[in-house]
């Protein structure tokens, strides 16, 4: 993580690429907020409010740098049951809360469903600012959940694992969803496995330079990744589309 | 005071050792639970990169444990303490409250059959009074969904009554006969009150599912439905068109048919084969 922080190039907030001065005020309220904190855990909670209060505040990603589409993997079952609800029943979303339906078949129930116009509750993701990539060539496999997690190098590969991690995708037209940006060291908040973007000014000729790119665990390709405003779940293009379970 | 610092024991697999949660002792745990349940854990971080649900490592960490495991007993315990504390601070709801209920729905947890079924009791008496001292409806419904996990309505069980009261509200008809029965088959005998309870907008989109997850458990369906013949006359016609969109045979539409052959034949001495063919050109009508 402190590697990371030495690295990060691009919370400047709404300034220009190269000013240092967003980045100063998050190290100088870390700073003051840790004086206080007086064991591990409440470090950490000094951190993670240090890292809400900046979130959001990347370089401004430019629109004709991205695609039509963007992506979001999603490990919710709260957000299926959601979507379940609405679209296909309340007794869908008990059985799936209940582990009597399993999210596989939710996926297809959902699919055959679909009505984006039907959906009033629930977000793409649970914070102000959510990740989102897209496809780009030479990309991981979108249909090889163990790849695309490590790809994405997701928080999840830095604990003990359990049997409960599943991955899904959401897709959306990348301008249906506000304020893209660079995703920096204060969304990544806690998790160490987060890349921040390389210290480069953004050039059209340089898609390296137009996004962030994660670090990504094992032999496969690194994903583009972009941060934007959370939105509502009637957004999206299509039904979420089931991708697998991730192996112990 | 300094809090105890944590140390994760890991299996060769990967996996997390319950017992170094059972080391740490139940006021580290109930700490630890309240903090992760929050969405903050600097030992086991939860990833709101994909919209982890925090109670999602807790339930694979009871499931990997087992009920018997001592770790999980100490848990089951820290889990009850937290309800009750919600409940004192009712009409409150703590931020960790909702993924614990979510806790509660996917994993059995015997020591909190109570404090669902006093829950499960009270909405049944008074749902209104039950849902202003939640605060609000969803918070109530959260509950009721791991009730029905917890407090089951299983013939002769103390939570029955209560769930045969709630399937007579529009507003719990559905949690109710969840209540009432897993399968088809169980909750077959409660289907037409909750036909007759459920809100018409949104009884053909639920059957439709019911249907789909018998057809698709390979429940034997028409041996079950003979005991349903009883069954209001829209209730049965629209389980039969669900039956045919979902490529199974219609039952009572094939009942129909077979009792209303049989007696033309006796009363009317016309041909067989003129009634079988009027009666399948009827049914095929639109």
């Amino acid at each position: 993580m402190l590697e990371n922080l030495q690295a990060e190039a691009h919370l400047v907030g709404n300034r220009e690429f190269g000013d240092p001065l967003e980045l100063a005020a998050f190290l100088r309220r870390c700073a003051a907020r840790f004086t206080a904190a007086s064991d591990p855990a409440e470090q950490h909670r000094c951190y993670e409010e240090a890292c809400k209060e900046f979130s959001g505040r990347g370089l401004r990603v430019l629109r004709e740098h991205l695609p039509e589409r963007l992506l979001r993997y999603s490990t919710s079952r709260t957000l299926l049951g959601l979507l379940a609800e609405q679209l296909v029943g309340e007794p869908a979303s008990i059985d799936l809360r209940l582990g009597f339906l399993s999210p596989e078949k939710a996926c297809d129930l959902l699919a055959a469903a679909w009505d984006s116009s039907r959906l009033s509750k629930g977000e793409l993701g649970v914070t102000p600012q959510v990740f989102a990539t897209f496809e780009h060539p030479g990309a991981t496999s979108r249909d090889d959940a163990l790849a695309m997690s490590q790809a994405l190098a997701l928080p999840f590969w830095e604990r003990p694992r359990t049997s409960e991690e599943i991955l899904f995708e959401l897709a959306y037209p990348t301008d249906s969803v506000d304020g893209p940006r660079f995703p920096t060291v204060a969304e990544a908040g806690w998790s160490s496995l987060f890349q921040p973007a390389e210290e480069l000014p953004p050039e059209t000729e340089e898609p390296r330079s137009c996004c962030g790119w994660t670090r990504p665990l094992g032999p496969h390709s690194a994903q583009p990744e972009i941060v934007h405003d959370n939105a509502s779940v009637a957004v999206m293009s299509s039904s979420p589309r089931w991708i697998g379970r991730i192996p112990v | 005071m300094k809090e105890e610092a944590f140390h994760s024991i890991v299996r060769a697999d990967g996996s997390l050792d319950p017992s170094c949660f059972e080391r740490m002792g139940e006021e580290w745990i109930e700490s630890w639970l309240r903090n992760h349940l929050s969405g903050s854990d600097p030992y086991f971080p939860i990833d709101t990169r994909t919209g982890e649900d925090p109670e999602s490592f807790v339930v694979g960490l009871l499931r990997q444990a087992g009920a018997t495991h001592p770790a999980a007993a100490s848990i089951a315990r820290v889990v009850l303490r937290l309800l009750d504390e919600a409940r004192r601070l009712a009409p409150q709801v703590p931020s960790w409250l909702s993924p614990l209920l979510r806790l509660c729905q996917q994993v059995h947890l015997d020591l909190t059959f109570s404090w669902f079924h006093e829950e499960l009791q009270a909405t049944a008496r008074d749902p209104e009074a039950a849902q202003q001292r939640w605060a609000d409806l969803q918070t109530l419904r959260e509950i009721l969904v791991a009730a029905v996990a917890q407090a089951p309505g299983r013939p002769h069980s103390s939570p029955r009554g209560s769930w045969l009261v709630l399937l007579r509200k529009p507003d719990f008809c559905s949690l109710a006969l969840a209540g009432l029965g897993a399968s088809f088959e169980q909750k077959l005998p409660f289907l037409a009150d909750w036909w007759r309870s459920c809100p018409p907008e949104r009884r053909r989109r639920e059957l439709s599912y019911l249907i789909y997850r018998a057809v698709d458990q390979e429940e034997p369906l028409t041996s079950f439905l003979g005991k349903a013949l009883s069954f209001p006359s829209n209730l049965r016609e629209a389980i039969d068109q669900e039956l045919h969109a979902q490529g199974a045979q219609p039952f009572f539409a094939a009942q129909r048919r077979s009792q209303g052959g049989a007696g033309a034949l006796v009363n009317s001495g016309l041909r067989r084969e003129f009634l079988l063919g009027q009666n399948q050109r009827s049914a095929q009508a639109p």
